[in-house]
């Protein structure tokens, strides 16, 4: 009776030290970019989280990506508490991709009725996607109209229903502004302005409310028609980027060697629009974009403008030009030679000295701040999904119309050391890991039973 | 003067100690492990030339499996041999308690575990000599693959506690391990957030996850070590019974 006792005692002894570890575990993260460590600004938004709040996960459990999103999640359930989260396979379960309005490897997160999908389990992305699900009231992206502009509901090759539905999944409202709305003054309720394409000019008294807008806190996101960059100017050249007339060419990177489609691998810039953008890009037709700036692509503090930064964050590759006029190939005096800058970001709140602050509970960063893209074309229909323009748009989206706890959030890269294999390491690999240490070991039970037999 | 459990340790390290030489001198021991190395040389070399990358995670990830009969395989005759042969009651005749036999046995047999560890250092030579991948997370695969060994070893000990046959014990060994190894999965079809999460973290595959990426846990690490205390202690129990 006494040893039934003593092993119930230890059994209970083994169970209480699991508890304990399990209700407060301590772990130590050996990878060099810390991958499974939650930044301060993901541990705030996590300890934000209302209560019941799930997140599920597009993915099998039991792959590795499926594994590491677990480990991922574990760390935001631990900080947040309020957090449970859930893998569907989408193999065996294709209808929950359907019915969710989601592709394999993306993650809903989901509060009460409020839900957002995430693009994939990654701390910059899951933490995004939970400051978007805490936000008091959605964030709404007003289109312009009346300018020739792309429009939301047209599903044409050149409409933009696609990105409207990958912002709506984002969690942001996409609506358009009926047309003329801009010159009766500053649209309420808009987080984010976009001119998406426009052909035709906007009036005076509009372009002065843009100029208003953006001289009071506004984010404005510029998609230029590269056939007709003078409206687009007329919006941006106030702020430090000009637009001037003509298309950028690369005859050698580009989309089916079309060479009015660059393809776009280049981000100089640590700006939170890029910094974890991967994935090369597509810019059909695109304008290039001037900001005369000091840096190599005409980048960094804009003279005379005060707190103004321009950061360049796409520019086309060494092998492209400018066409400024007519004329094929690249004509020297005419045309201006590549890298040209595709894109641009302006920021008129990052000079520390210069912001300006306003009493609130928090200090809290006033920021105005464009956004630039050469063509229209990279956001539209036929162009959308390809390669890295999707993300590309939606991260540029979510600096514009982003609370001020992520931008100090730093997306991680995941680097795994790679291993030039030629054919005659994989033999020695091989011979190294497979033969090695098993004849070791057969040679060490031989010589055991040749010793034996003596 | 002696101190207080000085004499407990050195019993069971002569116990240990004696269980490695017999594993290593027996020859079966060996050929067991010549196996063992040859499937997880194969999975190792796989991961690399299909992926390219170097790094330990899906060798861990894919060598759990294998473990189950391993462990089964080492640690059948542990007690199971004694039984049968008798030789059990000469030990326990001696002034030797049936834990101390047990705890013996058990560091015996993850000894020789250990040393086929250390006979895949060549994973290590050749990720090393022509990639530089990053320590922490081979570090951390071998610490998971070591606890995860460990408790696999403490079921077979368990297993071979309560039979003289030594298949038996094997057979037995590797049904119980392919419960633990498939609780998890068990878990998604019975469905119920507390019944699902509890046999989760009953399962042994789980734990190693977080050590194959190279994030070490507390959680993780006292399941396993509790986990093998337990079934160490259960073929204690058991022995104690059937003697």
């Amino acid at each position: 009776m006494r040893r039934r006792l003593a092993y119930a005692a230890f059994v209970a002894v083994l169970a209480g030290a699991n508890l304990l570890a399990f209700r407060n575990n301590v772990t130590a993260d050996l990878t060099p970019d810390r991958r499974f460590t939650l930044q301060s600004e993901s541990v705030e938004v996590a300890r934000r989280l209302p209560r019941a709040t799930t997140a599920t996960v597009y993915l099998p459990a039991s792959s590795r990506l499926g594994r590491e999103a677990k480990l991922l999640l574990e760390r935001y359930e631990a900080a947040s508490g309020a957090l449970r989260y859930s893998f569907v396979d989408p193999t065996s379960r294709p209808g929950a991709l359907l019915e969710q309005g989601v592709t394999p490897g993306q993650a809903v997160l989901q509060a009460g009725d409020r839900r957002v999908v995430v693009e994939a389990v990654t701390e910059q992305d899951v933490t995004s996607g939970m400051l978007r699900l805490i936000r008091e009231r959605e964030r709404i992206v007003c289109f312009s109209t009346g300018h020739g502009e792309r429009t939301l509901d047209d599903p044409g090759p050149g409409g933009l229903t696609g990105i409207a539905a990958a912002l709506r999944a984002a969690g942001y409202a996409a609506v358009a502004l009926p047309a003329g709305s801009l010159a009766s003054g500053r649209p309420p309720d808009c987080d984010v302005l976009v001119a998406a394409g426009a052909t035709t000019p906007f009036t005076e008294q509009e372009a002065a409310v843009v100029r208003d807008l953006l001289s009071a806190e506004g984010k404005v996101f510029v998609l230029v028609d590269g056939a007709a960059t003078g409206p687009s100017d007329a919006l941006t050249s106030p702020w430090g980027v000009r637009v001037p007339q003509g298309l950028v060419i690369d005859p050698v990177q580009s989309l089916q060697r079309d060479a009015l489609s660059p393809v776009v691998d280049r981000y100089p810039s640590f700006n939170p629009v890029v910094a974890s953008l991967r994935a090369a890009t597509v810019w059909p037709q695109t304008a290039g974009l001037d900001p005369g700036g000091p840096d190599e692509y005409g980048g960094g503090l804009v003279p005379d403008r005060g707190g103004l930064y321009v950061s360049p964050l796409a520019v086309s590759s060494p092998s492209s030009w400018l066409e400024s006029g007519g004329g094929a190939g690249f004509q020297e005096g005419a045309d201006r030679r590549g890298p040209v800058l595709v894109a641009a970001a302006v920021d008129a709140s990052e000079v520390g000295d210069r912001e300006r602050r306003v009493p609130s509970e928090r200090p809290r960063v006033i920021r105005e701040r464009l956004l630039v893209f050469g063509t229209v074309n990279l956001a539209a229909n036929a162009f959308v999904d390809l390669l890295g323009n999707a993300r590309l748009v939606l991260d540029g989206f979510a600096w514009l119309a982003q609370d001020e706890d992520l931008i100090g959030l730093v997306a991680k890269p995941v680097s795994p050391s790679a291993i030039a294999l030629t054919a005659a390491r994989r033999r020695s690999i091989v011979w190294w890991t497979v033969f090695l240490p098993a004849s070791l070991a057969l040679g060490a039970a031989g010589f055991a039973w040749a010793l034996r037999r003596r | 003067m002696s101190v207080p459990g000085a004499r407990s340790v050195t019993t069971v390290r002569l116990i240990a100690g004696r269980e490695l030489r017999s594993l290593i001198l027996s020859g079966a021991g060996g050929v067991v492990g010549a196996i063992w190395l040859v499937l997880s040389g194969y999975l190792f070399s796989q991961s690399v030339v299909g992926t390219g990358e170097a790094t330990l995670t899906p060798w861990a990830n894919d060598v759990q499996v294998f473990l189950l009969p391993l462990a089964a395989a080492l640690a059948m005759g542990t007690l199971a041999s004694e039984q049968r042969s008798g030789t059990i009651d000469l030990w326990l005749s001696s002034p030797v308690r049936v834990w101390q036999l047990v705890t013996g046995k058990y560091l015996g047999t993850l000894a020789f575990f250990a040393v086929l560890l250390a006979l895949t250092a060549p994973y290590v030579l050749v990720l090393t000599w022509w990639a530089d991948p990053p320590a922490g997370p081979m570090i951390g695969a071998y610490i998971g693959v070591f606890l995860f060994g460990a408790s696999a070893l403490a079921v077979g000990v368990f297993a071979s506690a309560t039979t003289t046959s030594q298949i038996v014990a094997a057979f037995g060994g590797v049904a119980i391990l392919t419960v633990f190894y498939y609780l998890d999965s068990l878990s998604e079809f019975l469905g119920g957030a507390g019944a699902e999460r509890i046999l989760f973290w009953g399962s042994l595959t789980p734990h190693l996850e977080a050590f194959m990426f190279g994030s070490l846990s507390l959680r993780d690490g006292v399941y396993y070590v509790s986990f093998a205390a337990f079934w160490v202690a259960a073929a204690a129990f058991v022995l104690r019974r059937r003697l």
